[in-house]
C-alpha cells in the first residue's frame, strides 16, 4: 500500500462551473487505486446568504406570471455545495461520480470499478483526477483528495 | 412497418444519482407497461458496461444513453459510438460538441432546459447559445412526473414551437427524470417512438428520434396522419401543400392501468401549424375523427386537451410533426 497522492484545496465561488485538474504519475503498476474525497461544507449554513441566492435565482429563472406558486425561498433550502470527481488515464476517460454525497470513496482495478467508474488497470503512467466545480456556494470549501495504490496481495475493501 | 412504442426516456441509476440499481430500474419501468427505457446517467455509461456484462439483469430494451451534466445545461446523448468529454463545453462554444458527438452518430436531446438553475440546480437550466439548431435531434419538452403540472415545461413546449417555426426540423420527448421510485405510484408520461418493425435497440430508437417519429402523451395513444392525393404521411414525414385530410384515432386502452387514476380525460383535439391552430375539434372529441384542412408550408402537429391531475383545459398529448413542403 503506498500513499500517492495527498492534497488539500480551497474551492471558492468564482470556481463554480470549472474544472480542476489535479494530475499525477504512476511509476508503476498497482492491482488497484482507491481515490478517497472529502469537501466541507456541504451545506450553505449562512441563511442569508441563501436566502438572498435563492431569491436572485427565482426572479431569474420563474418568470413572473408562474411566480404565484412560488412559496418562499426556505422551499429550496438548504443549498448545497456540488463537487463531482471525475478520472481520466491518459487520455481516456473512466467515468464520473456524481452524487452529492460530501464523503466518497472509489476503487478502480481491472476487474472492478466503483458505480461511475468503468474497470480499468491501475496502470503506470499518468493519471488524472479531475475536481468538476458545479457550484460553491459557501464563502469557501475544503476539498480533499488522497490516493492509494495497493498491491496485488493487498485487498482494499470490496464493497467500495 | 413502423410501430409505436411506449418508452420513459431520462433516467438516472446509482452509478450517478440515482437510487436504483440497473436491475430495479429496469424491473420498475416493467411495471409502468414501458416497452423500452433510455439509460442516462450523469457523465458516465458505466450502467451500460454493466448490463453488458450482465445480460440477464434487464428484461426490458435499454437504450444507451448519457446525461451530459455540464455546468451550462444537461443535455441527453444516445447511441454515440464513442465518447465524447462533456467537462469542457462553454456556452458559446456548443456546437463544436455538438457537432462531434454527431460525427459519431449520437443523437442529442436538450434536458429540461427551463429547469431552475443556480444556486439551486446549477448548470440544469439550458444555457448555451446553440448556433445550428441542426444539430439538436429533439428537446425534452415535458420534465418530470405529472408534467401538465410544471411551468418549466410550458415554457419548453414554446421554445420548441419557436424552433420548429424557425424552420428546424426537432422532434419532442418527456422524460421523468427518475432518480428513485416514490412510495406511491407517481403521473409518469410517455414518449411513444415509432421504431421499424417495433424492434428496439440503440440504433432502432435513434434512427427513429432523427427521423422525427415521436409523439408524448400524459395517457392515450395517438395516431395522426394525413393523406394528400394517393398517399398518406405520417409524424416525422414530409408532405406537399394545399388540401390534405387528416385523420386522428385516440386510443384509451393502451397503458390505462398506469394512467387511468390521474384524472387524465381528452375533450378536444387541436391542430396546429406554424404554430397556430387550424384546427379546433367541434365538442366532446371522439375517438377517431377526420376531417380537411389546407396546409401552408412549414409543419403540422396534433394536440390533446382535456383534463389532468385535477386542472382543466391542459394538453395531454402531442405529436412531433409532420413537415410540410
Ligand atoms: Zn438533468
Ligand atoms: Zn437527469
Amino acid at each position: 500500500m503506498k500513499r500517492i497522492l495527498d492534497q488539500t484545496l480551497i474551492l471558492k465561488p468564482e470556481n463554480s462551473k470549472t474544472n480542476v485538474p489535479i494530475s499525477f504519475i504512476l511509476d508503476k503498476d498497482y492491482s488497484s487505486l482507491l481515490f478517497q474525497c472529502r469537501y466541507f461544507p456541504k451545506k450553505v449554513e449562512d441563511l442569508e446568504l441563501a436566502e438572498r441566492e435563492i431569491i436572485k435565482g427565482i426572479e431569474k429563472y420563474v418568470p413572473q406570471e408562474y411566480r404565484a406558486a412560488y412559496t418562499g425561498w426556505r422551499d429550496y433550502a438548504p443549498l448545497v455545495n456540488l463537487v463531482t470527481l471525475s478520472l481520466d488515464y491518459e487520455n481516456e476517460y473512466l467515468g464520473c461520480a456524481h452524487r452529492h454525497a460530501p464523503e466518497q470513496d472509489h476503487m478502480i482495478s481491472a476487474s472492478h470499478a466503483s458505480p461511475g467508474f468503468i474497470p480499468h488497470k491501475a496502470a503506470a503512467g499518468r493519471w488524472k483526477a479531475v475536481l468538476n466545480v458545479h457550484a460553491i456556494i459557501s464563502d469557501r470549501i475544503t476539498y480533499e483528495l488522497k490516493v492509494t495504490g495497493f498491491e496485488n496481495s493487498e485487498r482494499p475493501d470490496d464493497s467500495i | 412497418m413502423i410501430q409505436y412504442k411506449a418508452f420513459e426516456m431520462h433516467t438516472h441509476t446509482l452509478h450517478s444519482d440515482g437510487k436504483f440499481t440497473p436491475e430495479e430500474l429496469c424491473r420498475t419501468a416493467e411495471q409502468y407497461q414501458f416497452d423500452g427505457i433510455a439509460l442516462t446517467d450523469h457523465n458516465t455509461l458505466s450502467a451500460h458496461a454493466y448490463l453488458s456484462s450482465h445480460p440477464d439483469a434487464s428484461r426490458i430494451p435499454v437504450v444507451e444513453g448519457i446525461e451530459w451534466t455540464t455546468f451550462f445545461g444537461h443535455m441527453l446523448v444516445l447511441g454515440a459510438e464513442s465518447y465524447v468529454d462533456w467537462r469542457y463545453a462553454k456556452p458559446a462554444d456548443i456546437d463544436f460538441y455538438l457537432e462531434k458527438i454527431r460525427n459519431v452518430n449520437g443523437v442529442i436531446g436538450l434536458a429540461h432546459p427551463f429547469e431552475i438553475g443556480s444556486p439551486m440546480c446549477t448548470g440544469c437550466h439550458w444555457d448555451f447559445q446553440v448556433r445550428d439548431w441542426n444539430n439538436i435531434n429533439y428537446i425534452e419538452v415535458w420534465s418530470k412526473s405529472a408534467p401538465t403540472t410544471h411551468f418549466d415545461n410550458a415554457l419548453s413546449f414554446r421554445m420548441w414551437t419557436q424552433i420548429l417555426n424557425q424552420g428546424y426540423r426537432i422532434a419532442a420527448t418527456a422524460g421523468r427524470d427518475w432518480h428513485w421510485e416514490t412510495e406511491t405510484r407517481a403521473h409518469a408520461a410517455a414518449t411513444y417512438i415509432g421504431v421499424e418493425n417495433g424492434e428496439i435497440t440503440t440504433r432502432s430508437v435513434c434512427d427513429a428520434i432523427r427521423a422525427g417519429r415521436t409523439y408524448v402523451t400524459a395517457g392515450p395513444a395517438i395516431d395522426f396522419k394525413i393523406s394528400a392525393g394517393q398517399r398518406t404521411f405520417a409524424i416525422g414525414d414530409t408532405m406537399p401543400s394545399g388540401i390534405c385530410s387528416c385523420r386522428i384515432e385516440i386510443d384509451e386502452t393502451k397503458r390505462k392501468a398506469i394512467w387511468g387514476d390521474f384524472g387524465i380525460d381528452v375533450s378536444g383535439i387541436r391542430i396546429v401549424s406554424n404554430g397556430n391552430v387550424i384546427y379546433s375539434s367541434p365538442e366532446e372529441a371522439k375517438m377517431e375523427s377526420s376531417f380537411n384542412l389546407e396546409l401552408k408550408p412549414g409543419w403540422v402537429r396534433a394536440e390533446l386537451y382535456g383534463n389532468a391531475l385535477g386542472e382543466t383545459g391542459k394538453r395531454i398529448g402531442f405529436t412531433s410533426p409532420i413537415y410540410v413542403e
